[in-house]
């Protein structure tokens, strides 16, 4: 086995979880959004703003913006708002990923999103060029499973009669197990774990 | 349409900037500074704390029940410590209860 393939297994088997969690979130975030947004062709319109922006809170809440026609930049301080967290991964990563081409750091930083940033900040590979090759493939995977639940859950919200009377409370659901998760963290004194 | 192509180019342009801020920033000098250590200590559960009444605000907030539902992913994080496991719990037992 390959350098390579090692860093590939490795990477694929650290998603594994991913796969089960942003299936179903993005799932119930698909079902969400097909039934807020009112759009047309939500199935296209979830897995597009699914694979571009690796948000599940944006996910839960953007449907909703569009059902209620908010204005352009309402919207964007409310994203402001539920996505600020995102501002502070990048801080922990600037050394680890220093001399990384330009194209593959845009990449990256794209797939930012809670999930995939512990898992890139708790890996412990030293060499500099395992370690990117192993957050490039993670963020590829990670994208690729969001994209698939989204897309499939808008697509089955659209088509089948799935209840989500009360579903709404997803979003407070999340919110609160961040918040747990990160109290804990305090309480406990810190220290880096490979979180939820 | 273009209304909604607004709405998801804002909140995608926001999103983007905000992850690549600290690269922006602080690229050339490295992001380990003791007042950052504690921006990411503090500022984040802060924000997040917000964000759990705002969510509040579109559920039946007058009632129990979102509370129990809250309580039992507070409970069920704490205990498992899989967010998939508690988020789904929570919100079943509010859709079934709601």
């Amino acid at each position: 086995m390959t350098r390579k393939h090692y860093i590939f297994l490795k990477a694929f088997k650290a998603s594994l979880p991913i796969l089960m969690g942003y299936g179903a979130m993005g799932f119930a975030a698909g079902v969400v959004f097909s039934a807020s947004s009112g759009v047309e062709h939500p199935a296209l319109w979830s897995g597009a703003i699914g694979a571009s922006c690796l948000s599940g809170t944006l996910q839960f809440a953007i449907g909703d913006w569009m059902g209620k026609g908010i204005s352009v930049g309402t919207a964007a301080i409310l994203a402001l708002a539920i996505s600020f967290r995102y501002g502070l991964y990048g801080f922990s990563l600037i050394d680890r990923w220093r001399g990384v081409s330009l194209p593959l750091k845009l990449f990256l930083i794209l797939g930012l999103a809670d999930e995939n940033y512990a898992l890139e900040a708790s890996c412990t590979l030293k060499n500099r060029e395992d370690y990117v090759r192993f957050c490039a493939i993670l963020t590829a995977l990670n994208i690729s499973y969001w994209f698939a639940g989204t897309t499939i859950g808008a697509y089955a919200g659209s088509t089948l009669p799935i209840p989500h009377k009360g579903i709404e409370f997803v979003m407070a659901a999340l919110f609160i197990s961040i918040l747990t998760d990160q109290i804990r963290l305090l309480a406990t004194g810190g220290g880096k774990e490979a979180a939820r | 349409m273009w209304h909604n192509l607004g709405i998801f180019a804002a909140s995608w342009a926001v999103i983007y900037l905000l992850r690549a801020f600290p690269f922006i920033a602080f690229g050339r000098c490295g992001g380990d500074r003791p007042w950052l250590r504690a921006a990411e200590k503090w500022l984040s559960p802060i924000v997040i704390a917000i964000l759990v009444v705002y969510s509040f605000a579109s559920l039946e907030w007058r009632t129990p029940l979102p509370y129990a539902a809250g309580a039992t992913v507070v409970v069920l994080q704490l205990a498992t410590r899989n967010g998939l496991l508690s988020i789904f719990a929570g919100t079943a037992l509010y859709m079934l209860l709601v």
